[in-house]
């Protein structure tokens, strides 16, 4: 059980990071995308083509998936630059549907729909980390500390900075500040966070493929993002825990195998629409 | 805040409850199945489903020592929904043998199942990728390299096919199984004109026909899912209607001959060797069975995987007495040939298998028998 | 250069389809403003409704396309009713009312796979035999498409400008307060536009399905994606727009496959439409954007 639950706590940690990232666009700046699963693929695969290829490992891949991630941001920015409201959400739609494309179709560099597999380990100091409690314990100390600087960097002018554009992108324009390196910015410092836990999924799962980066995923971190509560880094956390141990324990409902999984995805829809009426704003009660 | 968490807090309660009443007694083993039960491609996971539960109830039916309990868990076969599947398998409902469905999800978990002294049977994975990919894994039907090799092999010897097209889904199991029957086909001394794929769940093949219907082929290669595999062989029927249609096993099912009606006829496929009407009986224990858990003929060769690999577990765990683990896997390699629904299943060491191999047409809305091909 | 015509005939086919699918979307969006992602969810059950009414209880096909358009009508304004008004007179943000349409899309198609099963189903259509025009195959639905899409469209352009109610709705797009002061109900135009778009949904899924296709759970998602890159590449206030859009999607994907593998033909679709939002943000035919005031 113990194995169970670990495993369980390492994968929201990997999402949470996630959702804190996306949260950053959607949530700080109003930047409402749904390509978050483009830049998370993107650093999951460039950590595993980095470690297989060169034998660096998790540290070279992670360094590998945070400025692949941050690269496919700063592209996935420039229709923000042009857009706004509706047409973003349709313009990141379109950068999440190429980047699919680009993950199942280039197999020379993805493995194509059979992926790559044999994605090693993390090391630290020769230590090899093997079991779920040893990946909490690695993870949640790298996700501790980039929430750590994030609280920082967002309770700063930045961070005011960003709110103030996500009220009204004239009012700081109109006061002389570079609302357009602003969004570049933050797409790239998202980018980049979303690309690291792309590369921690990468060496956990030790195999990644197509299917685990399609516009579902985005939609998914979407909605953790909405159940937490936006604008707040805890409504993200607590978002991934949620989206992630819902199905977890719809798991332990006792149901005719046969139609079980259509019927824990029905409830999962259900649950999904109840807190809309019920929680709007998140649980955490985030903006509105 | 406060009423939602009182919610949660009851459900996962309820939830460890339920837990504690899903850990099995001792003389009963817990054997998971991983595969997609929702989503894409699902109806192949309830086949795997069906073929289990009987497979279970007549073993437990038996009164040996030795009793199963089956918990499947859906995976969407998607790697990383089917590693917390395993982990949710072994670590909670205390499984020690997992069926698994699907060749990115079986590469998945081959490692920890080899960590974790888990026993893992291939039970749909038929992508060369995945032969020896752990010391654990055994297989239940041939893979790619075996049976669609001979089938290419029969399409240019005995068909007399020629110029082929392929039309195939661009998933793992599309692209691996069109890409080792082009490559059969020309070691035949076959050519191939065009390869055309499209997506899971389309609907509309009309680009990929009207391409295939410019390179001028006398046959076409169908790979596709459940969903949109009769919509395919329908319209490709209107389309390039005097071109011979050859496919694999996936093409094998009921739900295939209502969808595509008239249209399937004529299709040439293979698939392991497997005669519902044979008098064996085992065979006609099976078909009983099913046709009264299910109500109708069973005809997915997927049903037949999960059934023979359930048999041969209970077979060699009765001679282990009950032990899992490495003793079962030495024990499975031990006995090594095991007679089963679809012949004979003849392990080699690294788990896989050979099977005699069934080259059959679809004739009259039924399926029919060409050739068998014995394992060479 | 069979090949080329090949293409262009399957295009001007499946671009009458998306055409439905933009106009259906656009309908619902422009007075609305919702992202109703639970249209796939629609457009699923349209086709499940086609195939109880064909296969099921054995109708005719012309009456069961009648029922079909009653059914998936009642049910899109049952959206309306039932769930996006509720939270918009709560004053819920934008987000929320697309998360609960996705739920509710989730929740229509895992019904549909629960009760009808996963595998594709056929109705009772007589395979059509096509003609054979220098080479290039023609099938009578090949044909039949565009012009019921062009009548729909047609017909739907007559209303808008031509009748008191069409200048209503019209006005609902772009200016519904002004409705309001006036004493016209903007929520009934609202109900009146899900129940329009949506009984368009089931003709669109029998257009497609005459072709040699049929029902299955998970065709959703891309109709309502394809329905509204339809709707975004014609301007998102122009309904009219969208069809037009949409016939230019369909055309443009078919022909793509001509120079490119057609592995590649999504990517490539979703490519152009990403080039034409940034040279053209307001889409083809639109007024309104919301711009980047960069």
């Amino acid at each position: 059980m113990e194995v169970y639950i670990l495993g369980i706590l390492v994968t929201i940690t990997i999402f949470a990071l996630m959702a804190i990232s996306l949260d950053l666009l959607v949530g700080y700046t109003g930047l409402f995308t749904i390509a978050q699963a483009a830049m998370f693929g993107s650093g999951a695969y460039a950590s595993a083509i980095v470690s297989l290829e060169t034998g660096l490992g998790f540290w070279g891949g992670a360094v590998a998936g945070i400025a692949v991630g941050a690269a496919v941001a700063s592209l996935a920015s420039i229709p923000s630059l042009r857009v706004s409201g509706d047409y973003l959400v349709l313009a990141s739609f379109g950068v999440q549907v190429v980047f699919h494309g680009l993950f199942l179709n280039l197999d020379g560099v993805t493995g194509g729909p059979a992926g790559l597999r044999g994605i090693p380990r993390p090391s630290l100091f020769g230590w090899s980390i093997d079991s779920p409690a040893e990946y909490l314990a690695l993870y949640l100390a790298i996700a501790v500390v980039i929430v750590a600087v994030l609280r920082r960097l967002l309770a700063s002018s930045f961070g005011l900075l960003l709110q103030a554009v996500r009220e009204d992108e004239l009012v700081p324009q109109a006061l002389g500040k570079d609302v357009l390196r602003l969004k570049i910015k933050i797409f790239v410092l998202s980018g980049a966070i979303a690309g690291l836990s792309g590369s921690m999924y990468a060496h956990y799962i030790t195999f990644v493929s197509p299917e685990s980066f399609d516009v579902h995923a985005s939609i998914f971190v979407l909605a953790m993002v909405l159940v937490g509560g936006m604008g707040t880094t805890w409504g993200a956390i607590l978002g991934a825990a949620i989206l992630i141990l819902l199905p977890e324990v719809l798991r332990f409902l006792p149901l005719p195998t046969m139609s079980m999984g259509p019927i824990r995805q029905i409830i999962y829809g259900l649950i999904l629409i109840m807190v809309c009426f019920l929680r709007p704003r998140g649980l955490i009660g985030g903006r509105s | 805040m406060k009423t939602i968490t009182k919610l949660l807090a009851s459900t996962l309660i309820a939830g460890t409850v339920a837990v504690g009443s899903t850990v099995a007694s001792a003389a009963e083993i817990t054997v998971g199945l991983v595969a997609g039960l929702s989503g894409g491609g699902a109806q192949i996971g309830q086949w795997m489903v069906q073929g289990a539960e009987t497979a279970i109830e007549r073993i437990n039916a038996q009164g040996e020592e030795t009793t199963f309990k089956l918990v499947a868990e859906d995976t969407q076969w998607n790697a990383q929904k089917t590693v917390e599947a395993f982990n949710k398998l072994v670590s909670v409902d205390g499984a020690s043998i997992i069926l698994v469905g699907g060749s990115s999800p079986l590469q998945a978990v081959a490692p920890l199942a080899d960590q974790q002294d888990i026993i893992l049977f291939n039970i749909g994975a038929q992508s060369p990728a995945v032969a020896g990919i752990g010391r654990n894994v055994f297989h239940a039907l041939q893979l790619s390299d075996v049976d669609i090799g001979v089938m290419a092999k029969y399409a240019h010897d005995e068909l007399g096919l020629r110029k082929l097209g392929v039309m195939y889904v661009n998933n793992d199991t599309g692209k691996f199984t069109q890409a080792e029957f082009v490559d059969k086909f020309k070691a035949a001394g076959g050519e191939v004109v065009a390869q055309e794929a499209f997506n899971q769940n389309d609907s509309n093949f009309g680009v990929q026909l009207a391409k295939l219907s410019a390179a001028k082929p006398d046959s076409v290669y169908l790979v596709g899912t459940p969903a949109e595999l009769p919509f395919a062989v329908k319209q490709a029927r209107q389309i390039i209607p005097d071109v011979n249609i050859v496919s694999y096993a996936g093409i094998e099912s009921q739900e295939l001959l209502d969808a595509a009606g008239d249209a399937a006829n004529g299709i040439v496929y293979s698939t392991t060797y497997f005669d519902p009407k044979s008098d064996a009986e085992q065979v006609r224990m099976f078909v009983g069975e099913y046709m009264e858990r299910y109500g109708g003929e069973p005809v997915s060769p997927y049903i037949t995987y999960t059934y023979d690999a359930m048999t041969i577990l209970a077979r060699a765990l009765s001679k282990t007495g009950g032990e899992a683990g490495t003793a079962l896997r030495d024990k499975i390699l031990d006995i090594r040939t095991f007679p089963v629904i679809t012949g004979d299943t003849v392990f080699r060491d690294d788990g896989t298998v050979v099977k005699a191999i069934a080259i059959k047409e679809i004739r009259d809305g039924a399926f029919a028998l060409r050739k068998v091909i014995d394992p060479q | 250069m069979e090949l080329f015509f090949q293409l262009l005939i399957n295009g001007v086919y499946v671009g009458a389809v998306y055409a439905l699918y933009g106009l259906s979307f656009a309908l619902i969006f422009a007075p609305t403003k919702v992202w109703h992602f639970a249209q796939g969810g629609i457009y699923v059950l349209a086709g499940y409704a086609l195939y109880s009414f064909n296969v099921i209880l054995a109708l005719p096909l012309w009456a069961a396309l009648v029922l079909a358009i009653a059914l998936t009508s009642a049910a899109g304004a049952g959206c309306e009713r039932l769930l996006y008004r509720p939270l918009v007179n709560r004053g819920v943000s934008h987000m929320v009312v697309v998360m609960a349409s996705l739920g509710l899309f989730v929740v229509i198609e895992n019904s549909m796979d629960l009760v009808f099963g996963p595998s594709g189903l056929s109705l009772r259509i007589d395979p059509q035999t096509p003609w054979l025009v220098s080479g290039v195959v023609i099938m009578p639905i090949q044909i039949i498409a565009p012009m019921v899409a062009l009548a729909i469209t047609g017909l739907l352009a007559l209303m808008l400008y031509r009748t008191m109610a069409g200048r209503e709705f019209r006005a609902a797009i772009t200016n519904p307060e002004l409705l309001e002061i006036n004493g016209i109900s903007v929520s009934r135009i609202k109900l009146y536009a899900f129940a329009i778009g949506s009984a368009i949904l089931p003709v669109a899924a029998l257009l497609l399905i005459s072709g040699g296709s049929g029902v299955s759970p998970t065709v959703g998602i891309t109709a309502v994606l394809t329905g509204a890159m339809a709707m975004f590449l014609g301007g998102v206030d122009s309904p009219l727009g969208a069809a037009v859009a949409g016939f230019i999607i369909g055309i443009v994907e078919n022909l793509s496959v001509f120079v490119l593998p057609t592995a590649w033909q999504v990517s490539i679709t979703y490519g152009i439409l990403l080039l034409v939002i940034m040279i053209r943000p307001t889409g083809l035919f639109g007024r309104a954007v919301q711009k980047a005031t960069v």
